[in-house]
């Protein structure tokens, strides 16, 4: 099978040495790779930790169909290399224009159409991410820290950028309680699954 | 892993060892309260210089000097001590955060600093004990193995984000979230080590707004009511 899209997929898990070694998310990373490359898709890649070029982050955005983040939770959101991503090769998108015109707003109606100057209409993005926090801790108003959050209003500090250049954002994929009770055989053999509905 | 320093944490449980409790008021004036003032705004040369952050930086800075708060003050960008940050956060009774909104959250060198600082409280097991699952007795909700009972955190931010794109289920990005909801992930660190947050201060749309003079004047009566302040 051949298709003429591309996917861009990012992973962001930083190293701590003998506490967290990123073999989890990098099998999420891989588990992605396959699933794609079956599907006929060129496959675009990031390691964050590796280093980057920020200019060269904003083309591979730009030819990609789908964008996915792949990212371990560390303190309710992703490692800090990803904001510094995040922060530079989006700076570099405003920048050269190329992620976006502007904040959407016109001097007709300047408080209307804040979030509305993006100019990556037709791009899909996608987190995926592994958690600490169990399931049941989300989408339940009787639980004391998210308070009836979902996955979903966590992450929108990932992807709210992305809405804000016109990117669709579908469901997030997580992988919950990875330390203690969670299901990650389970995780990993569904994940194909909720990328062929969600993205295919 | 994260496992080990749970079980580690259970054992310091189980053996009764609280050997890192909250710092105590200073002797000489058991009274006094204290704030932690945190900037972590980072510089852009030619294109955001920190003015306004300091602005508003300095008036809540003046306005707990007249209350007779003792100040410690972290400038991320400056460098710090992740120690010595876990240190300050014990002292302290109210913890601020100054901020600017750079790609709807903070700057990058915030999310290190708490990578950093949280990392060693976890491991020094001050800020918390674990993630609340873990104890014996009470409750075994996910959020609760927090030690900072009794503090109170507050966001103050710059947006370049008008007021009107908020709590509008019409703003296409935002989709009726609040400026809270946006910056729930500072939020829930403070939360899930035991904190009471209060709702943050914002002040949006500033490329445009006519209004950061009277922001800035406002400050301190807003943080008078939210921390209930004589």
């Amino acid at each position: 099978m051949k298709s003429n899209k591309k996917v861009l997929l990012i992973n962001t898990h930083l190293n701590y040495p003998n506490w967290s070694e990123g073999l989890l998310n990098d099998a999420f990373h891989q588990k992605a790779k396959e699933f794609f490359l079956s599907k006929g898709l060129e496959v675009l890649e990031t390691k964050v930790e590796d280093g980057y070029n920020a200019d060269e982050e904003v083309e591979k955005h730009l030819e990609a169909d789908f964008i996915i983040l792949q990212t371990p939770i560390n303190w309710f959101g992703a490692p800090w290399i990803y904001k510094k991503y995040v922060d530079e090769v989006f700076n570099s998108g405003l920048h050269s224009a190329k992620f976006l015109s502007g904040d959407g707003r016109t001097r007709e109606d300047a408080t209307r159409q804040y979030g509305t100057g993006g100019k990556m209409q037709g791009k899909k993005f996608m987190v995926s991410s592994t958690w600490n926090a169990p399931k049941a801790s989300f989408d339940d108003p009787n639980q004391i820290l998210f308070e009836g959050r979902s996955t979903a209003d966590v992450l929108i500090q990932i992807t709210s950028n992305y809405r804000f250049c016109g990117v669709e954002i579908v469901a997030d994929y997580n992988c919950f309680d990875i330390f203690k009770d969670g299901d990650i055989v389970g995780c990993l053999e569904n994940y194909p699954k909720h990328l062929d509905k969600n993205l295919i | 892993m994260k496992a080990k320093i749970i079980i580690i944490t259970l054992v310091a449980i189980v053996f009764g060892s609280n050997l890192f409790g909250q710092t105590k008021p200073s002797k000489e004036n058991s009274k006094q309260k204290t704030v932690l003032l945190i900037n972590t705004h980072l510089t852009y040369p030619g294109w955001s210089e920190g003015k306004l952050n300091a602005s508003f930086y300095k008036v809540a800075k003046d306005f707990f000097i007249s209350k007779n708060y003792k100040i410690l003050e972290t400038k991320v960008e400056n460098g710090y001590n992740p120690d010595e940050e876990v240190e300050k956060h014990l002292q302290a009774d109210i913890v601020i955060l100054q901020t600017p909104v750079n790609w709807e959250n903070t700057p990058w060198i915030y999310k290190k600093y708490v990578d950093e600082v949280f990392n060693s409280a976890l491991k020094s097991k001050t800020f918390l004990s674990g993630d609340g699952r873990s104890e014996a007795e009470g409750s075994k909700q996910y959020g609760m193995g927090g030690k900072m009972q009794g503090k109170k955190f507050m966001i103050s931010a710059t947006w370049n984000a008008p007021k009107e794109s908020f709590n509008n289920p019409e703003n296409p990005l935002w989709k009726g979230k609040s400026a809270d909801d946006a910056l729930f992930n500072i939020a829930a660190n403070y939360l899930f080590t035991g904190f009471e947050v209060v709702p943050g201060h914002y002040c949006y749309d500033v490329y445009h707004n006519k209004h950061i003079k009277e922001d800035l004047e406002n400050y301190p009566a807003y943080l008078q009511k939210v921390f209930n302040i004589k």
